[in-house]
């Protein structure tokens, strides 16, 4: 029985998911939804993710949203001498979960609201505050500054290996160097760009590009 | 165990390490940050419940000594906590939980982090509801209501309406999911639940926003049990313990 997804393969949410499933060599079922006619609002939806949010995924009986949640299970699950995304000691898995949550905390609400301000608000006829704007990319800078920091002393950011700390990252950054017209941000700092170059070339989220084209 | 400290607090002590173990010379694990900060009183109620003794080290937020050089050695992004044992420094509330209980989860609660894969991904589950769904809208709530008066700013009332609303909703399915179980990851009281303590409080007495709880009966009830805690009231003596932080 493969594991369902539901979600669509361009947000940013799901595509953490897929990403660490393929990662895994795990098998998995995307089912689509459609955000835009709230189809995650739907009472069908909601029993699956009743805050009516994306993505969730079924494994047989079991059921579990949030995406960082969801890839802390799977990568725990199917850790193997061949991939090893959450580290393979107590200290290193401290690392990963601790740049995780950097992740959640320090970098996506920040991106978040850029990607709320540059491309929802317009999209459905709303103004733009440049204010929020320009107060997020001046946080995000300083963030990535302390990233630069730490990414010029460590291949990775909880350490030598890639892991679920660097991967989480991946849908937000694409984001940042694309629709957001932000790629400077990484390559001004040489570090993180070659951090991002060397994740964002990874077989895996290439497959996840592909899936959504 | 943690001990309570009966010795009154002068200006003087803060700027010194609380002892806060019965051998404090044995405990190697260090907390820096102030008790009352949300996100440090989180790794406190953790170490509690795991029953790690550790020594509380202060960092005083208003002078700024989150800012200085020596501290963002240990915490790059200059915030509070820090965790410290003879392994790892350790930064973010949360992961600092998750290692605490991986790392002794052999003594205290047993049940905090759940005791197979999938009882953890349940209490990951609802974790990460609480960082990415509860806190987001409590934290501009108590920063409105809280503080910003303190800092003789003018409130937003339109972003207090807003996040009201959206805290609300949150709160409702969280009503459903408490009717369906004790706790919000299972029957036990987990690190999810934990993980709502700080913020939760704040709301409820620095606020004056409580009812969003007591409205809705099975919030209310989870509430209730969750704050009344042996190891919550100790943290809240600690906290009550510290007066408020001068520059």
């Amino acid at each position: 029985m493969v594991v369902k997804v539901y979600g669509p393969a361009y947000a940013a949410c799901p595509q953490r998911v897929l990403t660490c499933l393929i990662e895994l060599g795990v098998e998995f079922e995307l089912v689509s939804i459609d955000l835009e006619s709230g189809e995650q609002k739907s009472p069908k939806l909601l029993l699956l993710q009743p805050f009516g949010l994306v993505p969730a995924i079924e494994d047989g009986d079991f059921r579990l949203f949030e995406s960082r949640a969801i890839i802390r299970y799977y990568a725990a699950k199917y850790a193997s001498s061949s991939i090893e995304l959450l580290g393979n000691t107590l200290e290193e898995r401290a690392l990963t979960d601790q740049w995780l949550e950097v992740e959640a905390q320090n970098y996506n609400p920040l991106v978040y609201n850029l990607v709320l301000q540059l491309m929802v608000l317009p999209r459905s006829g709303h103004r733009t505050d440049m204010t929020v704007v320009q107060n997020c990319k001046t946080k995000l800078e300083k963030v990535l500054d302390v990233y630069e920091q730490r990414l010029s002393k460590s291949k990775y950011l909880a350490g030598d290996s890639f892991t679920l700390a660097d991967l989480s990252h991946l849908p937000n950054t694409r984001f940042l160097m694309n629709e957001g017209g932000l790629e400077h941000l990484v390559k001004e700092r040489k570090s993180v760009h070659s951090w991002w170059t060397d994740i964002s070339s990874r077989p895996a989220w290439k497959k996840v590009m592909e899936l959504n084209n | 165990m943690v001990e309570n400290e009966t010795q009154k607090q002068t200006e003087q002590e803060i700027s010194n390490p609380i002892n806060l173990s019965i051998l404090p010379m044995t405990s190697t694990v260090k907390v820096y940050g102030p008790p009352n900060s949300a996100a440090v009183s989180r790794v406190l109620a953790c170490l509690l419940e795991k029953d790690v003794q550790f020594q509380l080290i202060p960092i005083n937020l208003v002078r700024g000594e989150q800012k200085k050089p020596d501290y963002l050695k240990l915490q790059p992004f200059g915030q509070v906590p820090v965790f410290q044992d003879e392994s790892i420094t350790l930064f973010e509330s949360r992961a600092i939980c998750r290692y605490v209980c991986d790392k002794y989860a052999n003594q205290g609660n047993k049940r905090l982090f759940g005791t197979n894969p999938l009882e953890k991904a349940s209490i990951d589950q609802w974790l990460e509801v609480e960082g990415q769904n509860f806190y987001p809208p409590t934290s501009v709530l108590v920063f409105q209501l809280a503080f910003v008066p303190r800092m003789k700013i003018q409130q937003d009332e339109n972003l207090i309406k807003q996040n009201e609303e959206k805290l609300g909703k949150v709160l409702d399915v969280y009503e459903n999911r408490l009717g369906e179980s004790r706790y919000l990851a299972g029957d036990e009281f987990t690190l999810a639940d934990l993980s709502h303590l700080p913020m939760s409080r704040y709301l409820v007495n620095a606020c004056g926003r409580g009812e969003l709880f007591t409205s809705r009966k099975n919030v209310g009830r989870w509430w209730d049990e969750i704050s009344t805690r042996e190891t919550w009231k100790k943290v809240n003596e600690m906290q009550n313990s510290q007066p408020r932080q001068n520059a």
